[in-house]
């Protein structure tokens, strides 16, 4: 779990695109190998990823049209009535319970 | 750009997890059609386009079954980042919508459907007139929730949950409340009004001041009333139809009529004779109707009484009582013996979740865990969904003489019409069950959260009226509440629709609510573009049958030739439910009915008339979408990014459906089914 105030959050974030690229960001980085089993006789899966990523076509020509994507992936456990709550709010934290944000993240 | 404020942020969100599923949940919920190029096919460059957004919340696994949230994050990056900077500093947009006020809101919201609570300001949410608290219910108030005197010295001192500029924390180690009062008597002076109005209860006197009280295992303080004096005056009164108490009553104070809001003449929310609980009567002296429930669940007015336990209890009439003070009825001059923690005055109940202010007092705030058994003939000790109060149990779904949505528990059993052949109830596996009317006896949920055009509101509805610790909904015929009085010309979008049968909520893509398409039920339109269920039950899990009921109408004009009601994943041709050219029914089948008939597959039109359709299959079906040809399919973005699911939907069916039932088994009767649809809509 990392801990969070909105305090935390820094002045220049002012779209929510932003802000969930923020917090993945920081959950990447503090539990950067926490992973869950998803799939039977599966390796467990990361639970936080996110990564910049160049997109481009395959030219044999090299016309590349390149761009850049931000791509990341969340699988974070649910509180079992999680039905009877909005979603974020049965979201359970990851080990370890005591993660702070680290500083870099933080300006 | 979705912009949005610290504000906006649910109070209740403490961890970076929450805050990022939050986030994720926001940006689908308002583009969950922005699609993006993640990768490119390496074969032949073509670019690979999937949703910007997704999130679901999925079992995976196997061995322990465990919940997951699971989410997708896909956002244009400016090249600048390349300079060094943090991804989040440039980020790409995904549009400029707003975020709604429902989203806003922590625990359910106090006020959860109109959007306060958690909001810069209850200002702007028309109904609410008044908020006193010892907890704080509105983020946009920034000041003290009380002015509390120390007797002993008559020193005065402001109060909340936080300190502030001249206020200081309740538990301030140094200047906190225990600590101030180092075990004297304080009692309040003021009771701030966080409304945002500024119209705060006050004292007329030293002797009027209630205590002001900590009990073990509650989070916030309470004020305690002597019954021989103590009361708040307002400055001006108001009018309300709608108000929302923490209460509890004083052991042995049940000796006479004890008010908890008063006024002057008798149209008032007061405490009424033998000890019920609200007595509210016009100016003529006849009780106003009222939907009155105590720890989330409907009372009788005129029966119930108060508890020595804390109450949470929430009080809506159909006609306006003035207020003018807390703990004191004017006329009577008798006074409120007991506790009080929370009162909320509210008008114009459009916007009110009774149950969900229950939830958010109940979990999130005082910590007070209300004893319900009382109003129990039943079951429920544990303040689960299942509560029904007094309810006997016998009101089965198409009533003529009904108790829909002010059900007080006095149902018993005079219906002239009652449904028997309730098919889901011994019908064997059902692995989907929808329908706009209600299938399973037992069940206590609502049939379809809808989306209300022009406002984005959104509200509950079923056949039948209800409630359950999470949701409040109201029937489709609702004179005041239904789907038409509240839509009014707006166009109404289905947000989910409840399967009926226990398995979950079911994501309704683009359909909208048809009100009193079939009588008194609504139908659900798909325009053949875009509509579409997916049964995102769990990743990838397909609805298995071998019998499937439906009442649908294709449109008449306009549905595309190979629109698909049912789909599965494809595993060979003609092994789809599709409705194929012409509008001709294609399967490899056991029997196919329509209207009850047993029909040709391969001449037989797709009805653009409401019929009711049963079909058998040979072999067991795996449907995972309704309303479009829909596939789970493995992506594989990049080797950094582990793999997710994605749902591909196209052959879009365009129509109406009342029902689609799925049966993992051939032992249905198919007469029953057609008996009760018939019955229930009205078919030929």
């Amino acid at each position: 779990m990392v801990a969070f105030a909105l305090e935390n959050i820094p002045s220049s974030i002012n779209s929510i695109e932003a802000l969930v690229v923020w917090g993945q960001s920081i959950l990447a980085n503090v539990h950067a190998t926490s992973a869950n089993t998803e799939r039977q006789g599966e390796p467990p899966t990361l639970n936080a990823t996110l990564a910049p990523f160049d997109i481009r076509a395959a030219d044999p020509n090299w016309n590349y049209s390149v761009s850049y994507r931000v791509i990341g992936r969340l699988s974070y456990p649910l509180a079992d009535d999680y039905q009877a709550r909005r979603l974020w709010e049965a979201v359970q934290p990851l080990e370890p319970s005591d993660a702070q944000i680290p500083p870099q993240f933080l300006n | 750009m979705t912009i949005f404020q610290v504000s906006d942020i649910p109070t209740d969100i403490d961890t970076l997890e929450k805050l990022v599923c939050w986030s994720n949940f926001t940006l689908a919920r308002l583009y969950p059609d922005v699609n993006i190029t993640t990768t490119t096919d390496p074969s032949n460059g073509t670019p690979v386009v999937e949703r910007a957004i997704q999130v679901g919340q999925f079992a995976v696994n196997t061995t322990s079954t465990q919940w997951v949230f699971l989410g997708r994050i896909g956002l244009e990056l400016d090249t600048a980042w390349l300079e060094g900077g943090q991804p989040w500093q440039y980020v790409g947009e995904l549009g400029a919508e707003v975020i709604p006020n429902n989203l806003k809101i922590a625990g359910g919201g106090v006020y959860s459907s109109g959007g306060a609570g958690g909001t810069a300001s209850v200002s702007g949410v028309r109904s609410i007139t008044r908020a006193f608290s010892t907890r704080p219910i509105n983020r946009g108030y920034n000041g003290a929730f009380v002015l509390v005197r120390r007797v002993s010295d008559n020193a005065f001192r402001k109060f909340a949950n936080n300190s502030g500029s001249d206020w200081f924390a309740y538990d301030d180690p140094v200047d906190g409340l225990a600590v101030w009062l180092a075990g004297t008597t304080g009692t309040v002076n003021i009771w701030y009004d966080q409304s945002g109005r500024g119209e705060h209860a006050v004292t007329v006197n030293q002797d009027g001041e209630p205590e002001i009280r900590l009990e073990e295992g509650m989070n916030y303080p309470y004020l305690y009333f002597d019954g021989a004096g103590d009361y708040f005056k307002f400055p001006e009164e108001i009018q309300s139809n709608l108000i929302t108490g923490v209460v509890a009553e004083e052991v042995g104070a049940e000796d006479k009529d004890r008010t908890i809001l008063g006024h002057r003449n008798e149209r008032d929310f007061r405490r009424g004779t033998s000890q019920q609980w609200f007595y509210v009567s016009s100016n003529n002296g006849v009780l106003v109707e009222s939907r009155f429930t105590v720890d989330g669940q409907v009372v009788d007015a005129e029966t119930a009484k108060p508890g020595t336990d804390w109450q949470i209890f929430t009080l809506e009439t159909s006609a306006d009582g003035s207020i003018n003070q807390i703990g004191r009825d004017g006329s009577l001059v008798t006074y409120w013996h007991g506790k009080i923690a929370e009162i909320l005055i509210s008008r114009e109940t459009d916007n009110f979740d009774s149950s969900a202010t229950y939830q958010s007092i109940y979990d999130h705030f005082f910590g007070v865990i209300p004893d319900d058994t009382a109003n129990d003939t039943t079951d429920n000790t544990d303040n689960t969904n299942t509560d029904t109060g007094t309810d006997t149990g016998t009101d089965t779904g198409t009533d003529t003489t009904d108790d829909t949505g002010t059900d007080t528990g006095t149902d018993t059993g005079t219906d002239t019409t009652p449904v028997t052949s309730y098919m889901l109830d011994n019908a064997g596996f059902v692995t989907a069950g929808f329908s706009v009317r209600k299938l399973v006896a037992n069940e206590n949920n609502p049939i379809f959260r809808i989306q209300r055009g022009g406002d984005n509101l959104q509200r509950y509805f079923g056949e039948i009226g209800g409630y359950n610790s999470s949701y409040v909904w109201y029937a489709y015929d609702d004179p005041d509440n239904g789907l038409s009085a509240w839509l009014g010309n707006n166009v109404g979008y289905i947000q989910q629709w409840w399967h009926q049968g226990s398995r979950g909520i079911a994501t309704v893509y683009g359909g909208r609510i048809v009100p009193n398409a079939l009588g008194k039920y609504p139908s659900v339109w798909f325009n053949g573009q875009t509509s579409r269920i997916v049964l995102s039950f769990e990743v990838g899990q397909s609805a298995q049958w071998r019998s499937a009921h439906l009442v649908i109408k294709e449109d008449s004009t306009g549905a595309p030739e190979d629109g698909e009601i049912l789909s599965g994943t494809p595993r060979g041709e003609n092994r789809l439910w599709t409705f194929e050219a012409e509008h001709t029914i294609h399967l490899l089948s056991g029997t196919t009915k329509i209207g009850g008939e047993v029909v040709d597959l391969t001449t037989e039109l797709m009805p653009t008339t409401w019929k009711g359709h049963s079909f058998s299959s040979l072999r067991t079906e795996g449907c995972s979408a309704l309303g479009c040809r829909g596939t789970w399919a493995q992506q594989y973005d990049s080797n950094l990014v582990p793999d997710g699911v994605k749902f591909e939907a196209s052959n879009f069916w365009r129509g109406e459906i009342a029902e689609i039932i799925l049966v993992n088994s051939l032992n249905v009767d198919l007469d029953a089914y057609y008996a009760s649809a018939v019955e229930a809509f009205g078919l030929t």
